[in-house]
């Protein structure tokens, strides 16, 4: 059954696309069952907060790319974070030992006068610009809520500009109304990719994995190369050249599936490369299954065996000791819908309790639809039943439940959200580098940082007691999820 | 001046932004409703609009965070499809009716952005119809109409209209405009710091943003006596408008006074205003410059030794660029090279800033002026000419600048975290030589 269409230049949004839904109440092994059935809905909001968009997921899987540039087709306040996809990008140049250079960003600046007659103009010339200035090999084109609305023909511009600079000059669909999903920005950057940027496979590279990731620290030249294999990460910080070249690798593999859902399986449909289907790879039992999984695929199964039992056994004794020191430890956990499940299964696995767990968002499926890949079936499958919301980053949900729940940590991502825990007095942390809790190392690296957060709360509690929440006394003794309507 | 060199570098696609230095009239508004403490700003927007302007804005301003009401706890009607076509009417009213029993608030302000305004959306009436329940009002910023000092603007412009009452004048009070909160990346400091010394001269002083009571900072604005605008541009539309309504004179005072001998004019400028008896002044003065002097000997050493009469350049909204360059050349003895103003002021205040930038200096050299936002063009300005010492916005930390020193005193700064942290008055100039001698005194 296909089911990546690269021949439409937009991609379907997740809603319809994958039966995503932003809000939902009650437990995992529930939300897994009536994804299945056929029974969930999406349930609106009467109160919504800030929470992100497809244009900002999109840019951040391309902005890093590093012969390519991005010309963002918007008002300039689209562009007001680019300071930081700049900050990121010097962050990974830094790491890499490379010369510190500013990202390749542009903003068309939309104004009234655009809007009126029309941001076609402009935008041509920015992309003009973009050539001039950074000489790339492609030009991604990103859209936003103004371009769609006034309705410019971004596509056709593109096509346009591809033959007047004889470089590819890519659309990327992103436009933050289309979706409440705004992973689907990760989607439309990588339909982009696979559509205009990929070239079919020439030659086979047996030992080459793609990893779909955003941009944490190596941890696979270690683990791969025990395999005999090589991780290609992608799409942040390559090159043009390395991603015509996806389709040489032997399979691909992805840390946190709600970000490589897409690519992963465009990769598998239409060049070849196959998917790693398994749970993700972060608690013993996810881990084992990842990499056997790999194992098979790539034909080395007796390699994967050697390493898991070398690495089990490497990390036994601390782990003994974390599990000992961190039993009944209450952590409740905030993600992102595929790395909140992998958190949950550290957690359990560390022998702590997760008295709740909210992620931003849930897929009833992956575009592969192989069950193997449902992470969070697999975390009741192996730890049984765990509280379990979708909250849409919407905090106000968010601090109402902590507040009730009240436990001894709240592990979390995104920045937005960190705050909250700290200003209930509860200790919080926040892990930007969604490698540090992967594999067996990753057990050992979250049990000590959760040992050090739980330490010393003397900041978190000073910060409660002196800051008034911004919610009244009525919310905070509401139900938490009050204001989630009834599925349509 | 370098007349080529201008002409060179500006005339491509003006337009087009590189690693923009500010954000769209929303971003302005929003950071301005977070900075009057106890405002929740409503956005009527897209989802993603509030979470670009905390990278934008408030990341981009020092590393700063947005506070109770910001980020991920300000209210959105995050519009999608369906309110592109149907209109989003509903959704605000269902939004401000919720907000007004979830969130406490002492001032709500709706902020609608790009999508409203574009289908048409009649925020205005919705937002009246929740006149007799809250203190609200609407700030009208779609995100294409400018950009964060446009939206500070609004924000004012809204709170003039629609929430200020006149008020009988209370003596020696006045209120300060113009320095742009998020934008100045110096603004809690630099506020602070003009409210105490003018305190300790006798005045009362509202500085509106970051007062303990943002919504009775805003409301007491009739009452002063005098409106002190410290930019050569921005905030002057709002002192108009209260000129207008409730009769308050304005003074620009065009930058913001580093150092010592520009702070004691001020100091005087605003006395003689305010009809302050002159030793009030005499005192503070005093004091301060005692200290600010004395402490000069502390930094002479590694000033002479380490940054004697050094070429610099600065790049920086305007009235941060003028007080900059003035204390570096008047009083530090350094040798202003270039400056590269950063907020896009009207053409019609370019005159004044570039008078401002060269005259009254006392070094020889004078610096060459130029208006530009865009990163890349800033970017081959820097090439053509040799700095020891650049102080600019972290943007710039990184370009090959040869041996000059740097340091990040303008937005965006990513690379420091500034709170209290100012350059403004007599200790701003010590603090200047401190951040800037520990780069290159430092990390040896
Ligand atoms: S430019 Fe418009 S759509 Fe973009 S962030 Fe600003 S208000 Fe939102």
């Amino acid at each position: 059954m296909p089911t990546i269409n690269l021949n439409t230049a937009e991609v379907p949004i997740r809603e319809s696309r994958l039966g995503s839904v932003t809000g939902y109440k009650g437990s995992a092994g529930e939300l897994c069952r009536r994804s299945r059935d056929g029974s969930l809905k999406e349930r609106e909001r009467s109160f919504t907060q800030c929470a992100t968009c497809a244009s900002i997921t999109a840019i951040c899987q391309v902005a890093m790319i590093r012969d390519a540039a991005v010309v963002n087709h918007a008002p300039l306040g689209c562009a007001g974070d680019f300071g930081n996809f700049n900050f990121i990008n010097r962050a990974g140049q830094a790491k890499r030992g490379w010369r510190l250079a500013n990202a390749k960003l542009l903003n068309s600046n939309l104004d009234e006068q655009d809007i009126v007659f029309g941001g076609g103009g402009k935008l041509k010339d920015a992309v003009r610009e973009a050539k001039t200035r950074f000489a790339p090999k492609v030009i991604f084109v990103t859209t936003s809520c103004a371009s769609g609305i006034i309705g410019d023909d971004v596509a056709g511009i593109c096509e346009e500009m591809t033959e007047e600079l004889g470089i590819p000059v890519v659309s990327i669909s992103c436009e933050g109304f289309r979706s409440q999903i705004w992973a689907t920005g990760f989607d439309a950057a990588y339909h982009a990719i696979l559509r205009r940027v990929m070239k079919p496979a020439a030659t086979r590279r047996p030992d080459l994995i793609n990893v779909i990731n955003f941009w944490g620290e190596d941890i696979f030249t270690d683990l791969f190369g025990r395999l005999g294999l090589t991780p290609n990460y992608v799409v942040p910080f390559t090159t043009i050249g390395q991603l015509e070249r996806l389709s040489e690798a032997a399979a691909t593999v992805q840390v946190c599936s709600t970000l490589g859902t897409y690519l992963a399986a465009g990769l598998e449909e239409h060049f070849g490369v196959p998917e790693v289907k398994a749970p993700s790879p972060y608690g013993i039992a996810g881990t084992d299954a990842w990499f056997r999984e790999l194992g098979r695929v790539t034909g080395k199964e007796a390699e994967v065996e050697v390493l898991i039992a070398e690495e089990k056994e490497r990390i036994a004794p601390e782990l003994a000791e974390l599990r000992e020191r961190l039993a009944g430890v209450r952590g409740f956990v905030s993600a992102g819908a595929v790395h909140g499940h992998s958190l949950i299964a550290i957690l359990r696995e560390l022998g702590m309790e997760v008295p709740g767990a909210c992620v931003w968002h849930h897929d009833k499926r992956l575009d592969h639809g192989d069950p193997r890949g449902d992470s969070l079936q697999h975390v009741v499958t192996e730890y049984g039943e765990v509280p379990f919301s979708v909250c849409n980053k919407q905090s106000f949900e968010l601090v109402n439940l902590l507040n009730r729940l009240r436990p001894d940590i709240f592990i979390v991502r995104h920045n937005g959200m960190a705050v909250w825990g700290a200003k209930l007095g509860i200790p919080t942390f926040l892990m930007g580098d969604e490698h540090f809790g992967l594999g067996y190392e990753g057990l050992l690296n979250y049990g000590r940082k959760i040992l050090d957060t739980i330490t010393n709360p003397a900041f978190v509690r000073n910060l409660a007691r002196h800051t008034r929440l911004p919610y009244t006394e009525w919310w905070l003794s509401q139900e938490p999820f009050a204001f989630l309507g009834e599925g349509a | 001046m370098t007349a080529t060199a201008t002409a060179e570098v500006i005339d491509l696609y003006p337009e087009v932004a590189e690693a923009p230095r500010y954000s769209c009239a929303l971003g302005g508004a929003y950071v301005a409703a977070l900075a009057a403490y106890g405002t929740a700003p409503i956005l009527h927007s897209g989802a993603g609009c509030g979470i670009g302007q905390q990278f934008g804005q408030n990341y981009a301003g020092g590393q700063n965070a947005a506070g109770n009401y910001g980020n991920t706890s300000t209210p959105c009607s995050c519009l999608v499809e369906e309110h592109v076509v149907f209109g989003g009417e509903e959704k605000l009213r269902s939004l401000i009716d919720s907000t007004l029993k979830i969130v406490k608030a002492d001032l709500y302000a709706v902020i609608s952005g790009c999508i409203p305004s574009l289908i048409g959306d009649d925020v205005d009436a919705v937002v009246k119809e929740f006149r007799d329940k809250a203190s609200i009002i609407h700030v009208k910023t779609a995100g294409f109409l400018g950009n964060s000092y446009t939206g500070y603007e609004h924000f004012l412009d809204a709170v003039i209209e629609q929430l200020l009452e006149p008020l009988p004048k209370e003596k020696k009070l006045v209120n300060i405009l113009g320095l742009v909160p998020s934008q100045h990346l110096h603004w809690k400091g630099s506020l602070r710091v003009i409210k105490s010394l003018l305190e300790r001269a006798g005045v009362k002083v509202n500085i509106v943003f970051s007062e303990k009571d943002g919504l009775g900072a805003l409301k007491r604005i009739p009452a002063a006596e005098l409106n002190l605008v410290f930019s050569p541009w921005v905030g002057i539309k709002a002192a108009e408008k209260l000129k207008e309504k409730f009769d308050t004179p304005f003074e620009v005072i065009p930058f913001v006074p580093v150092g010592p001998r520009d702070t004691t004019s001020f100091l005087y400028q605003v006395g003689k205003l305010l009809n302050l008896p002159k030793k009030n002044i005499d005192r503070v003065v005093k004091e301060e410059e005692w200290w600010a002097y004395r402490s000069a000997e502390y930094f002479g050493d590694i000033l002479v030794i380490g940054l004697p009469h050094a070429f610099f350049g600065v790049i920086a909204d305007s009235g941060t660029a003028i007080g900059l360059t003035r204390y570096g050349s008047n009083e530090l003895g350094w040798l202003p090279e270039l400056v590269i103003v950063s907020d896009n002021p009207p053409e019609e205040s370019r005159d004044e800033i570039r008078r401002l930038l060269t005259e009254g200096l006392a070094s020889v050299v004078k610096p060459k002026v130029f208006f530009e936002t865009d990163s890349h063009k800033i970017k081959l300005i820097l090439q053509k000419h040799s700095l020891q010492l650049l102080l600019g916005s972290s943007l710039e930390k990184f370009l090959p600048k040869g041996e000059a020193v740097f340091l990040s005193v303008s937005f965006p700064s990513y690379d420091r975290l500034i709170i209290d942290r100012t350059y403004a008055g007599y200790r701003g100039g010590v603090a200047l030589m401190e951040d800037v001698a520990s780069q290159y005194a430092g990390p040896l």
